[in-house]
């Protein structure tokens, strides 16, 4: 471990003191989540747990990251109003249980531990086959989500792909050698 | 006091009145400008102006707030809309949501509406095959239904007249059973659509795989640069409204096209309530309309009514009515009205996949959805245990997937870099259904709207023909992807309702005899000939094509015989 990791575990550290205790006792009264929702009573430090869960499945490289993009508040907006009841009490209960997960394990709320910690935590449920606890749950419909919200973002249908409004051409033989992969336009494919 | 009277009385007085805006009323409204009658169009939902009233049309799908999702508890509270393909984010302001116009199932049945200006003819799939005589005289050869009392000739020259000015995407392929039109180039079949169409042309005799006929501006004439309207830009975002006018609808030409004449009348938010009779006269007078909002009622007259309300409510319209000489309902002396409704079986789809031409892919998008396969069971012969047959719509695709196992850095770096997909076909069944007096609509006794119009009651289902119909189209279409060496070829039974396929016709059908049929050949009503109705509603059988396009020639043709035959009693 370099020193710069070793100060940002440390700075962590400190960190948890203050965000345990809301953690533990959810029936005080918590800060909400930054926008409002009407079904999932999410608090604030849940909406910074999945935006560090976000972040480890979708993390800054040299294209924008996930809290770059705001991809936690895309998962929240669209489990709010087009998730099933069923879905929103899996996802609800598998975000508490990742939570005291990361505190058995490593004595830290999730959004405390360290990059290697979250990466190794949600691994375990990456690979994990089979129907699916509120754990795995909550982990799938989160990479789900803020999957398609990536894809479907403004940065990535204008940066990474071209999403045209207007194609004006229809070619139904297009060679697949003619697609500039590193520059894909929506209208191919 | 007295004059006041006789002064409002003409100033709600038109030459013509159209009852409904969409596909139909639409025609009614442009053909009678056009031959310069004062005409009036009421319609019962909201206006909605070509351009200015598609809030969504130009929208990149970040901006919407749901990625086109349908929110849960829009979805919740509209169970029947929502199982519409077209009810998506972008396009769900365009249709009825379920608890503002409610009706009765006596079956189920899933019925799809659009209450503004254009009606349904801003969202259809803008689909425009001809019928022709194996249609037209099927009835009377199969004896499934009263024979129709045109047939092919009588609707050719129509057919041709409303493909020039809406303006018809095709091929000229030849085909009896699907007679050519006036046609703009057609969209061209990729390239496994064209190898399937290759493969079939090879191995049957009467089988065809084709550009689908569209209503799509593939090129710009003059008559549509007059209407305001521009080449289709392969958008396939039509369901929104097209802002180039692209696709045919009554908002972008049919209506703009009649209120550039001066001579149209709209009235929006007016639900009819009834057609007014004249015992004195022995005719239709006039409609009695209610305000949407205030419900104020206002009456007005005309000497020519067409009813195109839509095929199920122009039934509810004819059947509220009544008067002492029609007590069952308008023109119904026979109990028939509102019996022998019939639609396309839309059940059945199948999807294979396609190993070949891994070279080539697809560029743009395709407006007209691919291939069309017209009806190829009982076409010179009967040849099955079913009666009638079924078209098919045929298409092939290949998409960028993603590896979606990982996370990180790899996960990320695989939804940047998606690779192609194999091709995947995929052909969905358009059956025709057979007429039945057991298939009806009436009034509900119990139930009004709040409009004080009863609730449509509904009962309408499949049956045996319809059952064994769908077996076939599994089997031959496994036969005929089996030859062209598709594989993982799976069938797909939706289960839905009738009423998803948005093909509802019939109950105030057409024939010869007034004792077995409500319209005469002119689309008129036998028993008050000043009434006509051309929408969905008339149609004595369904065939298998899909019948907008016939909705929009017949009543073409029927404006030309009312105005005609207005003249002659002038003269």
């Amino acid at each position: 471990m370099n020193r710069r990791t070793a100060l940002r575990n440390l700075a962590f550290v400190a960190g948890t003191a203050v965000v345990l205790p809301a953690c533990f006792h959810e029936t005080t009264k918590e800060a909400p989540a930054s926008i409002s929702l009407r079904h999932l009573p999410v608090s604030a430090s849940q909406e910074k747990l999945l935006a560090e869960v976000c972040e480890t499945i979708l993390p800054k490289t040299d294209t924008p990251g996930a809290k770059d993009l705001g991809l936690h508040l895309y998962v929240l907006r669209m489990l709010d109003d087009c998730g099933k009841l069923k879905d929103q009490q899996a996802f609800l209960n598998g975000m508490k249980q990742l939570d005291n997960a990361a505190h058995q394990q490593h004595n830290l709320g999730f959004a405390a531990c360290t990059p290697q910690q979250k990466l190794a935590m949600l691994r375990m449920l990456d690979q994990q086959k089979g129907s699916p606890t509120d754990l795995a749950h909550f982990y799938r419909t989160t990479k789900r989500l803020a999957a398609a919200g990536y894809t479907k973002s403004k940065y990535f249908m204008t940066q990474e792909i071209v999403y045209e409004l207007v194609p004006s051409r229809y070619n139904g033989y297009f060679p697949t050698k003619k697609l500039d992969l590193a520059r894909k336009h929506h209208g191919q494919s | 006091m007295a004059n006041l009277n006789i002064d409002s009385i003409k100033t709600r007085t038109f030459d013509a009145i159209v009852i409904g805006s969409g596909m139909s009323g639409g025609w009614a409204a442009k053909e009678f400008t056009d031959k310069g009658l004062k005409t009036l169009v009421v319609e019962r939902g909201r206006d909605v102006k070509h351009i200015k009233d598609y809030p969504t049309t130009n929208l990149y799908p970040w901006e919407f707030a749901h990625n086109g999702e349908v929110p849960q508890d829009i979805q919740k509270a509209n169970p029947i809309i929502n199982r519409c393909y077209a009810f998506k984010e972008d396009a769900m302001h365009f249709f009825v949501k379920d608890a503002e116009h409610p009706y009765v199932q006596e079956k189920p049945f899933d019925w799809i509406r659009g209450y503004q200006v254009g009606g349904k003819s801003l969202m259809w799939a803008r689909q425009t095959q001809r019928w022709s005589n194996f249609d037209f005289e099927g009835p009377a050869r199969d004896g499934f239904a009263v024979d129709w009392p045109i047939r092919y000739q009588d609707l050719a020259p129509w057919y041709s007249y409303v493909e020039k000015f809406a303006g018809i995407s095709g091929h000229a392929d030849g085909i009896p059973q699907l007679p050519d039109g006036e046609f703009l180039p057609a969209f061209p079949l990729n390239c496994v659509e064209d190898y399937f169409s290759k493969q079939i042309k090879g191995k049957y005799a009467n089988r065809h795989v084709i550009s689908a006929r569209c209503a799509h501006l593939s090129e710009q004439k003059a008559i549509h640069a007059q209407q305001g309207r521009g080449q289709c830009q392969n958008r396939t975002l039509c369901q929104r409204g097209c802002p180039f006018g692209g696709y045919f609808s009554s908002n972008s030409s049919t209506i703009p096209w009649a209120m550039r004449s001066g001579h149209l009348t709209l009235r929006s938010d007016s639900v009819v309530h009834s057609i007014l009779y004249d015992e004195q006269q022995g005719r239709a007078t006039g409609i009695r309309v209610i305000d949407a909002h205030t419900k104020a009622v206002t009456e007005y007259y005309a000497p020519i009514l067409f009813v195109n309300a839509g095929a199920l409510n122009t039934n509810l319209l004819l059947l509220n009515s009544t008067s002492r000489r029609f007590p069952q309902g308008l023109g119904n002396d026979n109990g028939l009205l509102g019996k022998f409704v019939a639609f396309h079986n839309y059940s059945a789809r199948i999807s294979a996949e396609y190993e070949g031409f891994q070279d080539l892919t697809t560029d743009g998008r395709n407006p007209a959805g691919g291939g069309y396969i017209p009806r190829f069971r009982n076409v010179f012969k009967q040849e099955t245990n079913f009666l009638r047959g079924y078209a098919a719509g045929f298409g092939a695709s290949r998409y960028f997937g993603s590896d979606s196992d990982g996370l990180g850095v790899d996960f990320k770096k695989s939804l940047e870099n998606p690779t192609l997909g194999p091709w995947q076909v995929g052909s969905h069944m358009m059956g025709e259904t057979i007429p039945k007096e057991t298939n009806y609509v009436r009034l509900d006794p119990k139930h009004k709207d709040e409009w004080g119009m009863p609730l449509l009651s509904v009962s309408v289902d499949y049956d045996d023909n319809d059952a064994k119909m769908k077996q076939d189209f599994y089997e031959q279409f496994t036969e005929m992807y089996t030859k062209a060496g598709f594989t993982n070829i799976k069938t797909i039974n939706s289960k839905q309702a009738p009423g998803l396929d948005i093909h509802e016709m019939g109950g105030v059908r057409m024939g010869h005899d007034p004792k077995t049929s409500l319209l005469n050949k002119w689309n008129q009503l036998h028993a008050c000939p000043n009434v006509y109705v051309t929408d969905g509603a008339c149609m004595t059988s369904t065939s298998t094509q899909n019948p907008s396009l016939t909705y929009m020639a017949l009543t073409a043709r029927a404006v030309d015989h009312a105005v005609q035959a207005a003249k002659r009693r002038d003269a």
